[in-house]
Parts: structure tokens; C-alpha cells; sequence
């Protein structure tokens, strides 16, 4: 009994921290509106800190109950201008994050198709670009992160993949990158991550995502049939080179990279998957991942890869580091990683990475966005467990 | 037939996955033929989704069945069906049978709901149990008191009487719909049942009991509340209730106890009796003095209401102490919650003895703010500057400010923002002269946090001291911090920077704008900072945001050199950025200076047209659309 | 529309005719120590509580004699169907007993120069159940080890920890209280003894040493992680296991635990087990229940599974719980704590993996550990199963008995799915071990490292 009163004070106080974020929420959506129309007289301070709260949706992540029905969003053609138009309705939509409708979603990817499969294995990017690393359906710390490095298309953005699985936005994040990507091609560079995978989303959240926001799997299968055609890699200025996770022993030269066809499934070996899935290690050499997937990758690694290629640094995601971004190899590769407070729990700030048109580079922090309204975490325990 | 028919159904439920679920509707036939059919073999499905999705139709299939089938056969199938099932497919039924009166034909039918929702109402899953409970007392709102009589009373004995503790619990949550609607002996009846509960062996069921209890002490206080009703609030079996849960050995029931204190005296209140109140403050100082301290700290929660319930001054000035031994308690739970009632206590206090407040209270909130624990200062910290009106200008001066001061220093920076954030209301007290005067150390300081959100609330805060401050003050003290922000790391910085400085020349004037800013931001490109886009897009969106609030004539000779000078900016962010400025600036200028747009502007602009970047083409085009209409418009 | 309706009505009715069978709750005693009980004795059994005990009583006599049972019995599967020996270890120091089950591994003809090591997979039970847990894993590993193509076959070795199943039979006559001693030094204590015990029997210095791969279930994956986590943190004296030992283990599998998932859910365990039946009325019941409750959901498996934890106390007499686990909770709170930082402190010369079942829900220290690359995480979904084409891509087809649901026990229910898993760990982590020879991509992956590092002129520091 004990127990159970330890619970239910909880709860109560629970209640009331909710209640109150509640209370903060409503003015703040109108006043993100103002916020929009660049002018605001309010002296509230408090509202901006939360204006990135967005409604209470911790009610899907309960399994009960689940959404409304998604709203219908006006049909595009393919004029040019009606197209832009529509784009610009939908990612207005997403980034109040509420999804697009089903065969919105199957126009999107059908567009995002046409862009992408034209784009390079090594796809070139120029400066000035913000490098980022994984976001992982923190949708709302990906708008804090725009609110960090300045919003697109006045910014360049390169993202090193990781859009889905284990957030609670997955389907926003990835609708959203991708609706910026097609509205934006030159402006935005979406690469492959691991978890860019049919094999992958289906164990760590987006598949479950997609069936709970629109009862079936068909907008997982949309996204995961135009993950084929994501790039694998990104070549900034011909000196930094970028990708999700690490090199691989199968790959020399970048005009490798060039050779594969990423058009698949993420492999479960070979270099496509290396590249998505190996790590950089403090051992030299090349060497088992305990991931189970993928290399590591050594010092003298890197320092070859760079040489040959004549880079000037390898640039990746994939590994969580707590403060953000982090070197290895002494200046050689550098992590980035984007999602503040990872899966809401594990207390690490989130980075992205500047590099101007003089190969500058600095490093912008940040913590997550929000802090009250995020939905708590209610799994259901075990019955059994012995 | 039951081959066939099982064909049937497999037909169509494949049908129904494969096609949406509108297609299906218009094929009328089959959907006539085995909505029920339908909801039984997805209520059957593997899958607990599928099972939730088919239950959330149920008012749909209801619908097609008709009220007499539902009757028949839609709710003694679910009462067969359901009690089995997962507590997500339950849940959902529980909440859709809340409103299915209409649908079973009326209040008339309504009680056939009852046993359905009796048996889901016994699951020991909570969250399930709750909403069969809501539903049930919606079903009760439709009844007519016969039938609560009838139908819902015994519902309530059975539940009340079965020895097993999630009955009871469920049991306490359906006293509310029927405690004013019933006779006078049945009241006092289902009072004593509810004694029971209040006693019950199981604290789960006390907790359950205590909980309920204040809403229907609440009820009974509403309708019983003259001298010839008021004996049917049952004074002595209510205040039986709550002396059992102040001595429960429990403290999750126990801490209940207080809301139904607040309920008992708000019935006093309403009565105009203040007889009861000392043994009432005693039973309260017991759980002031409770050993645990999730009882105080929901006495700490609940001070300002207790403290309005007793609605006499003589008490309040009595609860002071207690007040000032929970801001000093050990636990910063019970601190935190009363820090958020000193607002509201201290409005009864002050009018109860100013002196009071002032020489008791003081300092120990000013202890407060340099509690240990920072989410203690936190909510100090966003509830103090509410005290400012309460004490007016000169005690907030002399007592408040130096708070406000130190709490502005805080490390934490959630305190620093919870103190600005509402300095307004201070503001109104005693001024910003004064307020700036004592403050503007501490906001100078917080200017450069590193927290980005606190350089923001800031910036926020400068227009309304630039315009109360006036120039020159606002120049010396602020005006060299309003250009850095311009060049901060965080875009979102730079950008209620930029707006900033808007703002600031629409109270400062033109020249003021084109002496302070657009020459700072002029002397900017003759720096290595401009070799980085960021400054330099930076400065042109600052400039771009100054065109409405400038003359033309600025424009024409500062501000359109500048940004036409980035026309073949290497990068092509910038260049989309001048040709969407070019159309503001040909707005501005246009009539007046019809020969920069026509001369100038437009054949940069048609040249853009022809950029390599896709971005800048679009821009441009944009702009040039904004053009034509400007000229035309001014033919006519 | 009525004939569905009917027939689902009688569905349900059967179903909760069994249910009843089971669902009688022995009101007499903890320990289940009722002897006399008879088909009569139902007089005292407590009302149950909820609409659940609608036409009990019409049902309850009909429960099945003991000539069923005993046939019942004899149709079950033997241990010696999946393991070739049972030996029982004695600890000389205290006189207690183990059971031990141990199916050798089978070396194939190799190509290369160096022999493979025998790979032998140490399986350690959680609590409440037993070592013929693994045995359908065991068969399977056995199954798929030749299905895949594997040029040898792995063995498993596995027991029955202390007060459970034949172990707790063994030393019943003795103190009570040894039995009862369940706290997770002394688990890990009796782990180190029958590890030894083994390791000596079957391997003589100067002979090809083998590769040992620790696999845990719930409790038994704390047990070994921490073992393994104090062989390489505690000083050298302080070491559990000898260096001859510890230099074999090139692996550790945890199966379905999270150390803050397992102490919350152990907040409920007491009420959970309270409401598990005290006694069945027959073997068949007793499996019938665990796979009813979804406690287990692969029959095969439950069949050889579940017979070790129930005894009868007299002929004719109910099924009882050969572990009352009431009795282990004062230890409970001892069996996680620090898991999840001791499995992510462990060192990479031991691989580690961690399967789950049903979520990725991992506490902080896991996540951070599995975001950096620290071990390798495999989660089967029940909705991932439904989608079969894509599980897995290194396998062909194979005839399977796995289960379509999964729950806690993942190595009963997806027996064959789970040796692939272990089998394809092994050849990843350990190629001098196991290997496919018809499969060149894959074979011997740390040769390929050696060759790729010295293309590329580098090697490892």
C-alpha cells in the first residue's frame, strides 16, 4: 500500500504540473501567431519560453486512444505555381505539427522522388551550410533547432539522416524535411540514416507511429519506398565529407561511393551499410562494431580516408555524445548529434554545426525546447517480470 | 447458414482493408447486411488496434442497427464480449457506452446500459474502471428519480456491498449523481454506505471514498444550505467522514482530508456559521503537523483557499504562523507549493494587519529567495512580483526590490526569468523610472546569459523601457547592447534584435535611426565581419525591416545602396533576400523616387531573373510581379 | 447474425470453462502444503470475486481424473529429447545439489588450418523458472546450426538455479533456508561453482579451449552481467571466475531485461502473483494456464518447459508451485540494481548483446550506451512478425515452430528466431569459432579485417 500511495501522490502532483502547462498553452498559440507577424507587444516573457509547446499530445503514446482523423489539405496539380502553393500549405501545416493527410502524403513522396532521384550518391553541397545530425521525431526540438540556426530557405541545411523512430513526431519530422526538401531542393540536403529502413522503423517506433496517426501501414510504406532514394552521402565544397554513420573498408575513394547503387533497402552488410552504420574508435584499424552492424574505424582510418579524398574533415551523426558534437581523431571526424535530451530521457544537449563561405566553422548548442508539456512517458509495465 | 454467412463477412471485411472506409458505405448492401457481423470479427482481431478501432464505431454500427437491435442484441452482445477483453478495447467501450442513451431509444431504456457497464466498472484497471464510472453517471443524468430509485440505488448497493475493493472504489464514484436526487431516508442510507467506504479495509477504496468526497459534500452544502434543509446535509456524518481521514494511518488518504475541509467550510460559509470553525482549525493544525509531509504539502497547496474558506480575519491572522512554518519546512515540495499562495494569503493578511505581513511574512520570503532548492526560488520567483500591488509602492521599494534584485542574480536562470517575466505588474506599482533605475544593473548582465531564452526575454522588455526611459537615457544605458544582439550566435537572437530596432526607431524618430543604427550597421560592412553571410544577411534584413519606419528619402540615399550592393553576393541566399528587399524599397519609393524603381530597381531585378539559383529566381519573380502592380495601380 | 452470436457465446463459455478448472485459488496455506485434497474439498474455496465465476460451479467437477493425468504425463517430452546429459553438481563446501542439462556442441570438418573451438552457449534461467526453459532453444540452435550452414554446431549447458525446479527437488530434505537463499551474490555465487564444476569436467588443460557465450533470461541475465562486469572491474584477487575460464567467454546475451523496467514492474509483481493460481488440478491444466495467461505462447515449448516447476504432493493429489516466488520477494530488490551501468561497462573483449521483446523501451544508461554503439540491441515485435518477408535477411525459409505472439519467455515462444539471432552473434563476434564456408561474404570476418587492414597499410594499435 505503501507503493501505492508513493504513485498516487505523484500523480497528483503530475496533475497539476499539467494543468498549469495547460493554462500556459492556450495564450501561447495565438501569440505564436503574433510571433509569425513579426511584431509583438506582449511583455509575457513566459509565453515564449513555451511557445513551442503545441497542444497536449500524449494521448496517442497511451495506445487508447489515437488521433482524429487527419484533414484533407487541397489537392496540388502540376502547375508549377499551384504546386508551390500547395507545398507552402502543407509545410504551414506540419510545422504547427499536425500531419498531412494520407494521399497528401502519397503526392509528397511522389514529388520528393522526382528531386531526389536525381541527386548524387555524393551529393554536392556548397557553402554556407548548418550540418546536422540526428533528429529521431523530436519534431519540436527540430523547430527549436530552426530557431537556433535561422530559418530555411535563409539558411542552407545539410541533415545526416535519423528523421524517424523513437520520438513521438516521427511522421511530422520526416513529412516536414521532406516537404522542405522538395519546396526547397537547393537549399536543403537530406541524407540516409540508418534508421531510414523498412527493417528498422518497424522495430523502433515509425511503423507503429504511422499505424496509430493513420490506422494503416500505407504512409510507412510511402516514406520507406522514398528512403531508397535518399543520398548517402553529401561532399560540402569538395572538403567536407558527410554521412550518417562512418566509412567502410570496401570504400577508398569517394568516386566508390559514387559507383554503388543506394537505390534498396539499407543492407545488412557491404558498403552502403557501412557507411550508414560504422563508428569511429579510438583502436586503430578496422574493427567489429559491437552495434551488430557496420566497422570501426581507427585513427589511421581517417587519416588515409581524408588524404586520399583530400578532406579536410568527415563529418557524421549515428553515436549520441552528450555535449552535442564531439571530435575524434583529433580533428579528423567530428560527430554531430541534434536531438536535445535524446528519447526524453538521456540528458544530452543537442548541436548543430556552421560552416561559412570561408570554411568556418562553429558550433551552435542547445537544449530542448520543451520541458513541461512533453508527453510523459507511460509505458505499460510488464505484467510479468522475474 | 453459418458457413455462408462466414464467408460472407471474410468477403467483406477483406474488402473493407482493402478499400477506404467511405467506399464501403456507399456500397449499401453489404454494409447493411452484418454491420454486427462486421464488429465481431474485427472485435475478434488479433491485433488490440483493430479491436480499438472497430469499438470506437460503435455508435456507428448502433446507428445502422437501429434501437431496438441495439437493445436486443448490440448490448447483450458486449456485455457477453467485453468484460474478456484487452483494457484498451474496454476502455473504449466503456467511454462509447456513455453515450449510447439516445441510441438504446431514450432515457426510458437507459438502465439497460446498467449492467453492462456495472461489469466493466469491476475491472481493477483504473483507467478502464474511470470511464465506465463517467459513463455510468451520464447514463444516471438521463434517468428520471424513479428510475435512479429503481435501477441506479440498487446498482450502487451491490457494488457498495461486494467484498472486493475495485467494486467499492467504483462504488464511491457514482454517490455524486444521485446523492441530492434521492429521498430523505435514502440519503441518509447511502450516507452511511459511504461511511463504510470512508472505512473500508482496503486504503485503496479509502483513498477512492476520500477523494469523492468533497464534491459531494459540495453538493449537499449547494442544495441544503437553508435553515429548514440544512439538516439534510447530515453534519454529523459528514464531519464523521472527515475526522476518520484526518486519523487515517494512511497519508495518501489522509493528506484527502484537506479538500474536504475546504468543502465543509465552504458550506459554513454559505451558512454564515462560525461556530464549528475552532475544532476545525484544530483538526487543520493536525495535519499542518503532520509527520508526513504529502499532508502538509497539500495544506501548503490548498493555504490560500483554507485561509478564504474560514473567511473570518481572526483566523487568518491565527494561520500565520502556520504559514511561515511551511515556507521554513524541511521538505521543498511543501515550500515550493506554498511559495505559489502567497499572493493570495497575503491579500487576506494585509487586510487582516498590514503590520503583520510586513514584519512576519517579509522576512522569511526573503529567506525564500535564497532557498536551497532552485525550483523553490523558481516559484517564488514567479509569484513575488504578484505581491507588489498587495504591498504598494513604498513597502514594494523598500521591501520587495531588494528581492527582486538578488532573485535577478540567480544562478538558476529560470528564476531570473520568472522575475522579469512579470515585471510589469511592478511596473505598475512603482514605475519604471524607479524600476529601471534598481533593475538595470541586472538586466545589463542578464543581456549577455548563455541561456539564449533569457537574452530573448530581454530584448522583449527593451521598447517598453526605451519608451519610458527616453532617449538619451535609453542611449547611454542600452544602446550599444541593442546593436551586439544584432550579431548574436542564435538566429532567433538576431531576429528580435532586428525587430528591436524597428521598434526602437518608431519611438526614437528618423534621425535618432539613421545617427544610432544605420550608421553602426554601415560602419559594420567596412569590417572583416561582413567577409560571413550570416552578418551580412543580418544587416540587410535589419535595414529591410527599418524601410516602413523611414522616410523615403533614407531609403533612397542609405538604405537602397546598401542592399543593392549585394546584388552579386556570391551567396545566393543573400542575393533572394536583396531582390525580396528591392520590392519593399521600390514600394517605399515609388512615386517619389520613380526613377531609382524604374531605372535601378527594375533592371537588377529582370538581370536576377536570369540567376543560376532556382531560389533567387523565384524571389525575383515574386518581386517583379510586386513591381508591375505598383506601376500599373499608379496609372490608373 | 443469432448463429455467430451463439457460437461466440459458446466459445466463450468453454473458455471460461477452463479458466474455472484452473482459476480455484487454494485458500489453506502458503506453501502450498494442502495433502489431502479430493475433488470434494472445492467446498472451500473462497466466492470469486468478480462476474468471472458465473456457472462455476457446474463446471468445476469435471475436472480431469489422475488416470488422464498420468497418460497426460507420458506423453510429455523428456529432458534427453534435447540434451545429451544431466548430470548433478555437488557443492562439497555446503552438500547442495544442481541439476544440469548439457547438450555437447558438434565440431564440423573445417577448410582452414586452425581448428574451430567449440562454441558452448551457458544459459542461466530467471526466476520462477527453469533450465528446460532453453531446451527448445537448445534443439533450435542445433536445427538452424545446420539449415544455415554452419560448418559446426554450438552446445548449450544449462541448470537449475538454486530453490527451483529439479534443484529445489534435490535439496528439499535439506534446510529449508538453503533454498530460500535467493539473494543475487548468492546466485552468482552458485553460477560461479556450476560454471567451474562444468568447465572442468569437460575441458583439460592443453586441449583446444572453447568459446563460451552467456546467455541470461531476466534474473539470469543480471547474474551473468554481473559476473562478468566484476571479473573485469574488481582487483585481481577479487575476480568470481579463474583467468582459464574468463578467457574463454567471448560473449554475453541478455534476454528481456531492462533494470529500470524489471524494478518497476516488479512494484506489481506481489499482486501479479497473487493472482496466479496456487495449484492445478493436472499437469495439462498447468500448461494450459501458462500458455492461456500468455505467460508462455509456444505449446511445444510449455510441454517441457513447465512440468519441472510442479510437483505433486501426494498421488492423486493437486499440481503445486515447486517455487513459491511470494517467498523470494525480500531479495528482489537486490537482483537489478546498477545492471544497466555494469552492462555498459563492460569492455568490447566482450560482445555483448541485448534482446528485448515487444519495446525498445530502454532506461537512460541503455539508450545512451545503445546510441553510442556499445552493444547490439535486437527487439522482436509481435507486428514485426506479421510482416514476415522482411524479418530477417541473411536466412532462407526455414520450417518453423516459432509462435506468432511473443511475451517475456521470447527464447520459448521464438525458439528457432532466437538461435538465429545467437548463432549469426557467435559468427560475428567470434569467427574462429563458427562460420559458414559456402558463404565467402561472410566467412571469417576478423580474416577479412587482418586483410582489409593491411590493403589499407594500417593495423590495429
Amino acid at each position: 500500500m505503501d507503493l501505492d500511495s508513493d504513485v498516487q501522490m505523484e500523480d497528483a502532483i503530475e496533475q497539476q504540473d499539467v494543468s498549469e502547462t495547460v493554462a500556459i498553452t492556450n495564450p501561447t498559440e495565438e501569440d505564436e501567431d503574433e510571433d509569425d507577424a513579426g511584431m509583438s507587444n506582449s511583455l509575457s516573457v513566459k509565453q515564449t519560453i513555451t511557445s513551442t509547446i503545441v497542444g497536449d499530445d500524449d494521448s496517442d503514446e497511451k495506445g487508447v486512444i489515437s488521433r482524429k482523423p487527419i484533414e484533407q489539405v487541397p489537392i496540388s496539380t502540376t502547375n508549377p505555381k499551384t504546386q508551390i502553393d500547395t507545398l507552402d500549405a502543407w509545410i504551414e501545416q506540419l510545422s504547427q505539427c499536425k500531419p498531412l493527410s494520407e494521399d497528401s502524403v502519397k503526392e509528397l513522396c511522389d514529388m520528393a522522388i522526382d528531386v531526389l532521384k536525381d541527386e548524387e550518391n555524393v551529393q554536392p553541397v556548397n557553402v554556407p551550410v548548418t550540418i546536422c545530425g540526428d533528429i529521431h521525431g523530436q519534431f519540436h526540438d527540430l523547430m527549436e533547432l530552426f530557431k537556433i540556426g535561422g530559418p530555411c530557405p535563409d539558411t542552407n541545411y545539410l541533415f545526416m539522416g535519423d528523421y524517424v523512430d523513437r520520438g513521438y513526431y516521427s511522421v511530422e519530422t520526416v513529412s516536414y524535411l521532406v516537404a522542405m526538401k522538395v519546396r526547397y531542393p537547393k537549399r536543403i540536403t537530406i541524407l540516409r540514416g540508418n534508421h531510414e529502413s523498412r527493417q528498422i522503423t518497424q522495430v523502433y517506433g515509425f511503423y507503429d507511429e504511422c499505424f496509430r496517426k493513420y490506422g494503416s501501414a500505407n504512409v510507412w510504406k510511402m516514406f520507406t519506398d522514398l528512403f531508397d532514394y535518399f543520398p548517402i552521402t553529401a561532399l560540402v565544397d569538395n572538403s567536407i565529407f558527410c554521412l550518417h554513420g562512418g566509412l567502410s573498408p570496401m570504400i577508398e575513394t569517394i568516386d566508390q561511393v559514387r559507383e554503388l547503387n543506394r537505390f534498396q533497402e539499407v543492407p545488412h552488410e557491404g558498403p552502403m551499410c557501412d557507411l550508414l552504420w560504422s563508428d569511429p574508435d579510438d583502436r586503430g584499424g578496422w574493427g567489429i562494431s559491437p552495434r551488430g552492424a557496420g566497422f570501426t574505424f581507427g585513427q589511421d582510418i581517417s587519416e588515409q580516408f581524408n588524404h586520399t579524398n583530400g578532406l579536410s574533415l568527415t563529418a557524421r551523426a549515428h553515436q549520441l555524445v552528450m555535449e552535442g558534437y564531439s571530435w575524434s581523431h583529433p580533428d579528423l571526424v567530428v560527430t554531430i548529434f541534434s536531438a536535445p535530451n535524446y528519447c526524453y530521457r538521456c540528458g544530452n544537449q543537442a548541436a548543430i554545426m556552421e560552416v561559412d563561405e570561408n570554411h568556418n566553422r562553429d558550433f551552435l548548442q542547445y537544449d530542448p525546447s520543451i520541458r513541461p508539456g512533453e508527453p510523459t512517458v507511460t509505458r505499460k509495465t510488464p505484467d510479468y517480470f522475474l | 447458414m453459418p458457413t455462408a454467412g462466414t464467408s460472407v463477412v471474410a468477403a467483406a471485411v477483406t474488402s473493407l482493408d482493402t478499400t477506404s472506409a467511405n467506399n464501403t458505405a456507399s456500397n449499401g448492401q453489404v454494409e447493411e447486411l452484418y454491420p454486427i457481423a462486421l464488429l465481431m470479427d474485427e472485435l475478434r482481431h488479433d491485433d488490440v488496434a483493430a479491436r480499438v478501432q472497430a469499438m470506437k464505431r460503435l455508435d456507428t454500427i448502433s446507428i445502422a442497427l437501429g434501437a431496438e437491435r441495439t437493445r436486443k442484441e448490440l448490448v447483450p452482445f458486449l456485455e457477453d464480449v467485453i468484460p474478456e477483453d484487452e483494457d484498451e478495447v474496454i476502455a473504449i467501450a466503456a467511454e462509447e457506452l456513455g453515450k449510447f442513451v439516445p441510441l438504446v431509444g431514450g432515457s426510458e431504456f437507459a438502465p439497460i446500459l446498467i449492467p453492462v457497464l456495472e461489469k466493466i466498472a469491476a475491472c481493477e484497471e483504473p483507467i478502464v474502471r474511470e470511464k465506465a464510472i463517467d459513463s455510468l453517471n451520464s447514463v444516471a443524468t438521463s434517468l428520471s428519480d424513479e428510475q435512479i430509485q429503481q435501477e441506479f440505488i440498487p446498482l450502487l448497493q451491490r457494488l457498495a456491498k461486494e467484498r472486493w475493493f475495485s467494486l467499492h472504489i467504483a462504488a464511491t464514484g457514482l454517490f455524486k449523481s444521485v446523492i441530492v436526487r434521492v429521498p430523505s431516508d435514502m440519503r441518509s442510507e447511502l450516507l452511511k454506505m459511504y461511511f463504510d467506504l470512508i472505512q473500508d479495509d482496503s486504503p485503496m477504496v479509502r483513498k477512492a471514498a476520500a477523494t469523492e468526497l468533497p464534491e459531494i459534500v459540495d453538493l449537499l452544502g449547494e442544495r441544503f444550505n437553508k435553515p429548514e434543509t440544512v439538516g439534510e446535509f447530515h453534519w454529523d456524518i459528514v464531519t464523521s467522514m472527515y475526522e476518520n481521514l484526518v486519523n487515517d494511518n494512511q497519508d495518501s488518504v489522509k493528506f484527502l482530508a484537506v479538500d474536504v475541509l475546504i468543502a465543509i467550510l465552504a458550506f459554513l460559509k454559505r451558512l454564515g456559521d462560525k461556530s464549528h470553525h475552532e475544532e476545525l482549525f484544530e483538526s487543520l493544525l493536525a495535519l499542518i503537523n503532520d509527520p508526513s509531509w504529502r499532508v502538509r504539502y497539500m495544506v501548503a497547496d490548498r493555504f490560500d483557499k483554507l485561509a478564504q474558506n474560514f473567511d473570518d480575519d481572526g483566523y487568518t491572522l491565527k494561520l500565520v504562523p502556520n504559514l511561515l512554518s511551511l515556507m521554513k519546512d524541511n521538505e521543498a515540495e511543501v515550500r515550493k507549493a506554498v511559495s505559489k499562495q502567497l499572493p493570495g494569503f497575503c491579500t487576506l493578511a494585509n487586510k487582516a494587519d498590514r503590520s503583520i505581513m510586513l514584519e512576519d511574512i517579509v522576512p522569511v520570503i526573503s529567506q525564500l529567495s535564497m532557498d536551497e532548492s532552485e525550483t523553490v526560488r523558481s516559484a517564488l520567483a514567479s509569484e513575488i512580483t504578484g505581491l507588489a500591488p498587495i504591498f504598494g509602492k513604498e513597502a514594494t521599494i523598500k521591501h520587495l526590490l531588494p528581492i527582486f534584485v538578488e532573485m535577478l542574480k540567480d544562478e538558476f536562470s529560470e528564476v531570473r526569468l520568472n522575475i522579469i517575466s512579470k515585471l510589469q505588474v511592478v511596473n505598475e506599482v512603482i514605475g519604471i523610472q524607479l524600476l529601471s533605475e534598481s533593475l538595470l544593473p541586472a538586466i545589463t548582465s542578464l543581456s549577455n546569459d548563455k541561456l539564449w531564452r533569457v537574452r530573448l526575454a530581454i530584448i522583449e522588455q527593451i521598447p517598453l523601457l526605451a519608451e519610458q526611459l527616453g532617449v538619451a537615457f535609453f542611449d547611454e544605458a542600452l544602446g550599444q547592447l541593442c546593436m551586439e544582439w544584432l550579431w548574436d550566435p542564435v538566429y532567433s537572437i538576431r531576429e528580435a534584435a532586428v525587430l528591436n530596432l524597428q521598434k526602437l526607431t518608431k519611438f526614437f524618430g528618423e534621425d535618432w535611426c539613421k545617427e544610432e543604427l544605420i550608421k553602426r550597421i554601415m560602419e559594420k560592412k567596412q569590417t572583416k565581419d561582413f567577409d560571413n553571410f550570416i552578418c551580412r544577411i543580418t544587416c540587410l534584413l535589419a535595414l529591410d525591416k527599418l524601410i516602413p519606419v523611414v522616410s523615403a528619402k533614407t531609403v533612397s540615399e542609405d538604405i537602397y545602396p546598401f542592399v543593392n550592393d549585394l546584388k552579386d553576393d556570391q551567396v545566393p541566399n543573400i542575393r533572394f533576400n536583396v531582390a525580396k528587399s528591392l520590392a519593399s524599397i521600390a514600394e517605399k519609393l515609388y512615386p517619389e523616387y520613380s526613377s531609382i524603381v524604374t531605372d535601378k530597381i527594375r533592371p537588377t531585378l529582370e538581370r536576377l531573373q536570369e540567376d543560376d539559383d532556382v531560389d533567387v529566381r523565384f524571389y525575383t519573380e515574386q518581386s517583379l510581379e510586386r513591381l508591375s502592380k505598383l506601376l500599373t495601380n499608379s496609372q490608373e | 447474425m443469432s448463429d455467430f452470436q451463439r457460437k461466440l457465446f459458446q466459445n466463450r463459455l468453454a473458455k471460461a470453462e477452463q479458466q474455472l478448472g484452473v482459476n480455484i485459488s487454494d485458500v489453506s496455506g502458503e506453501d502450498g502444503g494442502g495433502t489431502n485434497e479430493s475433488e470434494d474439498s472445492f467446498g472451500d474455496i473462497a466466492p470469486l470475486p468478480t462476474f468471472r465465476n458465473r456457472n462455476a460451479h457446474s463446471n468445476l467437477k469435471r475436472s480431469s481424473g489422475s488416470d488422464d493425468d498420468a497418460k497426460y504425463l507420458r506423453s510429455l517430452p523428456k529432458w534427453s529429447a534435447f540434451f545429451d546429459s544431466n548430470d548433478i553438481y555437488r557443492d562439497p563446501k555446503t552438500g547442495y545439489c544442481f541439476q544440469t542439462y548439457y547438450s555437447n556442441p558438434v565440431l564440423g570438418e573445417t577448410l582452414s588450418d586452425t581448428p574451430n573451438n567449440p562454441v558452448i552457449f551457458i544459459a542461466h534461467h530467471g526466476a520462477g523458472s527453469s533450465g528446460l526453459t532453453f531446451a527448445k532453444l537448445t534443439e533450435s540452435i542445433t536445427k538452424q546450426a545446420r539449415v544455415q550452414g554452419y560448418d559446426s554446431t554450438p552446445g548449450l549447458f544449462t541448470f537449475d538455479m538454486r530453490g527451483h525446479a529439479n534443484t529445489m527437488m534435490l535439496n528439499k530434505r535439506g534446510r529449508d533456508g538453503l533454498n530460500f537463499d535467493l539473494s543475487i551474490d548468492q546466485i552468482c555465487k552458485d553460477f560461479v561453482f556450476v560454471l567451474g564444476q562444468f568447465f572442468n569436467a569437460h575441458f583439460k588443460e592443453g586441449e583446444q579451449a572453447p568459446s563460451l557465450f552467456l546467455i541470461g533470461h531476466s534474473l539470469g541475465g543480471s547474474v551473468i552481467t554481473k559476473i562478468i562486469y566484476e571479473q573485469q572491474h574488481a582487483e585481481d584477487n577479487q575476480k568470481p571466475l579463474p583467468k582459464v575460464i574468463s578467457d574463454c567467454i567471448k560473449g554475453l546475451i541478455m534476454v528481456d531485461i531492462v533494470e529500470d523496467t524489471a524494478v518497476k514492474a516488479l512494484n506489481s509483481m506481489s499482486s501479479y502473483l497473487r493472482g496466479v493460481p496456487q495449484q492445478f488440478p493436472s499437469m495439462e491444466k498447468a500448461v494450459d494456464w501458462h500458455l492461456r495467461s500468455g505467460l508462455l505462447n509456444n505449446r511445444n515449448s510449455a510441454l517441457i518447459s513447465v512440468p519441472p516447476l510442479m510437483y505433486k504432493s501426494s498421488p492423486g493429489g493437486f499440481y503445486h508451485w515447486v517455487t513459491d516466488l511470494r517467498r523470494t520477494s525480500p531479495y528482489w530488490s537486490t537482483w537489478f540494481t546498477g545492471l544497466s551501468s555494469n552492462f555498459i561497462s563492460i569492455t568490447n573483449s566482450v560482445s555483448k548483446m541485448l534482446i528485448l521483446v515487444n519495446n525498445d523501451y530502454l532506461d537512460k544508461d541503455l539508450m545512451i550506451g545503445q546510441m553510442q554503439g556499445r552493444y547490439q540491441l535486437l527487439v522482436f515485435h509481435n507486428s514485426q512478425l506479421q510482416l514476415k518477408n522482411t524479418l530477417t535477411t541473411l536466412t532462407q525459409t526455414v520450417c518453423s515452430e516459432d509462435s506468432d505472439q511473443l511475451g517475456h519467455f521470447v527464447h520459448e515462444d521464438i525458439p528457432d528466431k532466437v538461435a538465429i539471432s545467437l548463432l549469426e552473434f557467435v559468427e560475428r563476434n567470434d569467427y574462429r569459432a563458427l562460420s559458414r564456408p559456402e558463404n565467402a561474404a561472410t566467412n571469417s570476418k576478423i580474416d577479412l579485417l587482418n586483410k582489409l587492414n593491411a590493403k589499407w597499410g594500417v593495423g590495429k594499435k
